[in-house]
């Protein structure tokens, strides 16, 4: 198994790299996860499977024993009952819903609000369909906040909305693919790696399809 | 002279609360459930409901096809817990050492000490202490005796106010009380009726020693409090009353950074009262009193307890920097609700690598730029509807995680907060752009059909793009709804 490893992490090697990887094909000891201390930016679109891919997130970083936290505009379309079937424990994540009245800095704000308390080991925030705010000192604060706490941050974005900035460490897009009746795999494409480590999705190989869903 | 104890007796408390939530239901049997759905277990009946041989523990739905005319709703904790602070508020007025029962949410120890003479008599202080509780329209009895649970056991089944003239009368009486109305353990109750003890004093007239060896030592004690050997002191309730500081604007101002050096300086002489008086913060309430307008008010809650001004002044910025005033300022008072300095030991080896109490902290923070129902903890629900399935609760802390171990993993759906409506072809399957390529279902989901049937078919689409939908065709008008999507 280690002898495949290498060749299948090519892929992803060095910064700005794009590739396609398939969750199924790597062995075990390659799918390390995330290392903490990275802005994460994972594009949502048809046929992406990136909610899928931050619950894994929220999910690694739960095992691990830090708490999580999953922030979105109010009125957001978060669904808990399949967090909960992907095994996350509700109790340890909280969920921010911020007002419109909070305007574009909102989400950021909030995001600030819980990097600095160091308390969180990954912080999703949902960001599709809201501007961010102007420039990139919002990114380059947090960034620095989540080096400092080794947290995740993790951004969820709409494909039509382009790179949150040159500041975000990775940014990626995950694929479902299905194998089988009611069994589906995520496909990861890198579209950028600054961090240098390789870094990979957590979770498993295999996913469950929603009850009913072939 | 024997000092004597005053009790407050409020039966089935929960009852009463939904009887003043719903004045309209007195004339109708009614109960308290432990949830607001049909399979939920009944908590709470009244007499009505009784003899229609309605039962505790019986489903809502089961007890719904006994009497088409049941009323039920849930009463929850919080509910509870502040009526009892509405009752101790009131008692309060009446004498300044109360003590709410730990064990017995509708009863209240009183101390009629020196209260007497004060109001011409014991008699009247008692039918004083009686017309608090008519005036929040609560059902009880008020017994001045001279021990703790004899008195309650004269008090049950009353709802007047008596004064008993010696401890043997309180003895007396007590020992008629039927043990059914004493909230015993149902374990300890089915044990004495075996023995065909139905009485306090058949119980009273049981050793000490062989109940405590026969029925547990919880027994025992129960005997000893009963029989006036077990005297546990007095523990009043503590005065929490506001504390408040205002600060003069001259000239009136709207600027939000000099008012927040104005709550600033008015803060710290906030906080040295309250070190005065040996309590913390635990909430402020900000009033704005503005030029020719109505007030503002903002509340604002600490992650515990503080004393520590530079953390709320924190939450006071975050507050008022979103905070659009009408008018210019012209006073500015700050009401600290106090509350015990909750001293804990520093831990020198934590167990979690995070820090639970900054987690709360930067909840606090969130609260305070956002609001409190801004930050919240998800909790699913035992229901069909997937909208029924889960809600948000406010939340001020974060557990430590347990995760499931499984090594599986699970698609997660987005679910629009409000489906929405999709158009269909002459072949009554629905339209969208780009088209579907293929539908899978239905799977039929039906609930509320207690109150307002609902029936959904439930189908999953894959578009030509790759997008999964999940679609719902509705039972009622045929229309096609898209309720979310697999992410």
């Amino acid at each position: 198994m280690a002898v495949r490893a290498l060749p299948l992490r090519v892929p992803f090697a060095g910064p700005l790299s794009g590739g396609l990887v398939r969750a199924l094909d790597l062995p075990d000891r390659a799918r390390k996860g995330l290392p903490p201390g990275l802005l994460v930016e994972l594009s949502r679109g048809p046929g992406a499977a990136a909610t899928t891919a931050a619950v894994q997130i929220v999910l690694a970083s739960q095992r691990a024993g830090d708490p999580a936290a999953w922030i979105q505009p109010e009125g957001g379309t978060l669904y808990p009952p399949d967090l909960a079937a992907a095994g996350v424990d509700l109790d340890g994540l909280i969920v921010v819903h911020v007002p419109p009245r909070a305007g574009r800095a909102g989400l950021p704000k909030a995001a600030e609000l819980l990097l600095r308390s160091g308390a969180f080991g990954a912080i999703v925030v949902d960001v599709e369909g809201q501007a961010p705010p102007r420039g990139g000192a919002w990114l380059g604060r947090l960034g620095s906040l989540a080096r400092e706490h080794a947290c995740r941050c993790v951004f969820l974005t709409a494909p039509s909305e382009g790179s949150l900035g040159p500041l975000i460490s990775l940014r990626l897009r995950a694929a479902r693919r299905r194998v089988r009746p009611g069994r589906f795999v995520l496909e990861t494409e890198v579209l950028k790696d600054k961090s240098g480590a390789h870094p990979t999705l957590p979770g498993p190989a295999l996913h469950l399809g929603p009850a009913g869903l072939p | 002279m024997r000092a004597r104890v005053a009790c407050v007796d409020i039966p089935a408390l929960p009852l009463q609360l939904l009887a003043r939530a719903h004045p309209s239901w007195r004339d109708a049997p009614f109960a308290v459930v432990e949830a607001d759905e049909p399979q939920a277990k009944i908590e709470w009946v009244d007499p009505r409901a009784a003899a229609l041989r309605i039962r505790v523990g019986m489903r809502y739905a089961s007890a719904l096809s006994i009497s088409r005319d049941l009323r039920a709703a849930p009463v929850s904790v919080a509910d509870i817990a502040a009526l009892r602070a509405q009752i101790l508020e009131s008692l309060q007025a009446r004498t300044p050492r109360v003590e709410p029962d730990a064990e017995r949410p509708g009863v209240f120890w009183l101390d009629p000490s020196g209260l007497g003479p004060l109001f011409g008599s014991l008699e009247k202080w008692s039918a004083h202490v009686h017309g608090a509780l008519t005036t929040l329209e609560l059902r009880g009895a008020v017994v001045v005796g001279f021990a703790r649970l004899p008195a309650w056991a004269v008090a049950r089944g009353r709802d007047d106010a008596l004064v008993l003239r010696s401890a043997a009368e309180e003895a007396e009486l007590a020992g008629r009380a039927r043990l059914v109305h004493l909230d015993l353990p149902p374990e300890l109750r089915s044990a004495l009726a075996a023995l065909d003890v139905h009485h306090l004093s058949g119980f009273l007239a049981l050793p000490r020693g062989e109940v405590g060896l026969r029925f547990g030592p919880e027994a025992s004690r129960l005997h000893a409090l009963f029989d006036d050997a077990l005297r546990p002191p007095m523990q009043p309730a503590g005065f929490e009353e506001p504390i408040a500081i205002e600060a003069e604007l001259d000239p009136p101002d709207d600027d939000a950074n000099r008012l927040l050096f104005c709550v600033k300086g008015a803060l710290h002489a906030l906080m040295a009262e309250l070190g005065a008086r040996s309590l913390a913060l635990r909430a402020l309430t900000l009033r704005f009193e503005l030029e020719r307008h109505p007030d503002h008010v903002e509340h604002l809650e600490p992650a515990r307890a503080t004393r520590d001004a530079g953390s709320v002044i924190e939450l006071v910025r975050l507050r008022i920097a979103d905070v659009r005033l009408g008018a210019r300022v012209e006073r500015v008072v700050l009401v600290a609700e106090p509350a015990r300095l909750d001293g804990r030991q520093l831990e020198l080896f934590r167990g979690r690598r995070r820090d639970p109490d900054a987690a709360a902290r930067s909840i606090a923070r969130l609260r305070a730029a956002f609001g409190d129902p801004s930050v919240t903890r998800a909790v699913v629900r035992d229901a069909w509807l997937p909208e029924h399935r889960f809600a948000y609760e406010p939340t001020t802390s974060v557990d430590a995680p347990d995760p499931s171990p499984g090594d599986g993993g699970a698609l997660v759906r987005r679910v629009l907060p409000r489906p929405e409506a999709v158009p269909h072809g002459r072949d009554g399957r629905p339209r969208t752009q780009p088209p579907l390529v293929e539908l899978t279902g239905p799977y039929r989901v039906q609930g509320g059909w207690w109150m307002q049937e609902t029936l959904r078919d439930y189908w999953f689409g894959e578009r030509a793009d790759g997008a999964l939908l999940w679609l719902y065709q509705d039972g009622s008008t045929g229309g096609w709804f898209l309720h979310g999507h697999v992410d």
